[in-house]
């Protein structure tokens, strides 16, 4: 753009205009709220946290407690907590059960074999 | 400048020292965006706090400010006005209420009033180029970047805008003389 010596001074006379200040009391707010929001985080209850964001990390902790729950703690073959515990069979009377077990079902990591216990019976004394 | 390296007590400080070199101009472009003293403090702080938790690179801080309070304005007018699916208006609709009539001079009292009502009188987007040249101190090219506008369009109202405001002063001070 071509210098203009009437715009110019135009321009120079606006300039010089007396213009409205914010003042004191209003930039030492805008400073101070630079300060606060600079300022490190206080502690985590206190940040206001969002609601759906701690629900999310609730159920995310829940969800993991279970899978480990279900995946390490070895059962007995396909019963689940809370079902009814077996009745002795007729015939069994008060003599112990002794059980013997050929393959390792309590040492999986994840979940142990199904067992058919419909064929178990009682085994003779032991020799 | 550079406030790229993370929100901290380091980019507070550095846009405090940003803010009180360029309060000025930045005072005067918030107050003619907002039409008063309390919002366009507002305006301002919530500019700056908002870049504290988003930084980002910044060679013209002046110039990326001024740009940050425009479109912040844009932004709070379209959500007063409830409607959401708007197009952004064509300019921020400034107005010249950051000169102040309270001066001591009568004669610059005058001044000050005769002028802003020849920017009022002008078209919005020659005022804006106006208050974003003389009182934000930018260039044509800064301004054009702002505006989203290319340069010789922004130079060009900028012309036009100061003799239309010339003519209306002239006119004005001929008919003071006459009367």
């Amino acid at each position: 753009m071509q210098p203009n010596p009437e715009t110019d001074e135009l321009a120079a006379l606006l300039a010089g205009l007396p213009r409205i200040e914010l003042g004191p009391a209003r930039e030492a707010r805008i400073l101070a709220a630079l300060q606060r929001a600079a300022a490190p985080r206080g502690r985590w209850w206190v940040r206001g946290v969002p609601l759906w964001q701690a629900a999310a990390a609730c159920v995310a902790v829940a969800g993991l407690t279970a899978a480990a729950f279900w995946t390490t703690v070895p059962r007995a073959t396909g019963d689940r907590i809370g079902d009814p515990s077996p009745r002795l069979e007729a015939g069994a009377g008060d003599a112990p059960v002794v059980v013997r077990l050929d393959a390792p079902v309590f040492s999986h990591r994840s979940r142990p074999p199904p067992i058919d216990v419909s064929r178990w019976r009682l085994l003779g004394p032991d020799p | 400048m550079t406030a790229a390296d993370g929100g901290g007590a380091g980019d507070a400080t550095a846009w405090a020292a940003v803010y009180l070199a360029h309060r000025r101009a930045l005072t005067a472009y918030a107050l003619a965006l907002t039409g008063s003293a309390d919002d366009a403090a507002d305006l301002i702080q919530d500019v700056l706090v908002s870049l504290l938790a988003r930084p980002r690179e910044c060679r013209a801080p002046r110039a990326f400010l001024l740009g940050c309070l425009r479109n912040r304005a844009i932004d709070l007018r379209r959500r007063a006005a409830a409607r959401p699916a708007r197009p952004p208006p064509e300019t921020a609709g400034v107005e010249p209420v950051f000169l102040s009539s309270d001066a001591d001079d009568m004669a610059v009292r005058e001044t000050v009033m005769r002028v802003q009502a020849a920017l009022r009188a002008a078209p919005p987007t020659q005022r804006e180029v106006i208050v974003l040249k003389i009182w934000g101190e930018l260039t044509f090219a800064e301004i054009a970047e702002l505006l989203a506008r290319p340069q010789g369009s922004v130079a060009s109202d900028y012309a036009r805008g100061l003799a239309g405001l010339r003519a209306v002063l002239t006119a004005e001070e001929t008919h003071a003389a006459q009367s």
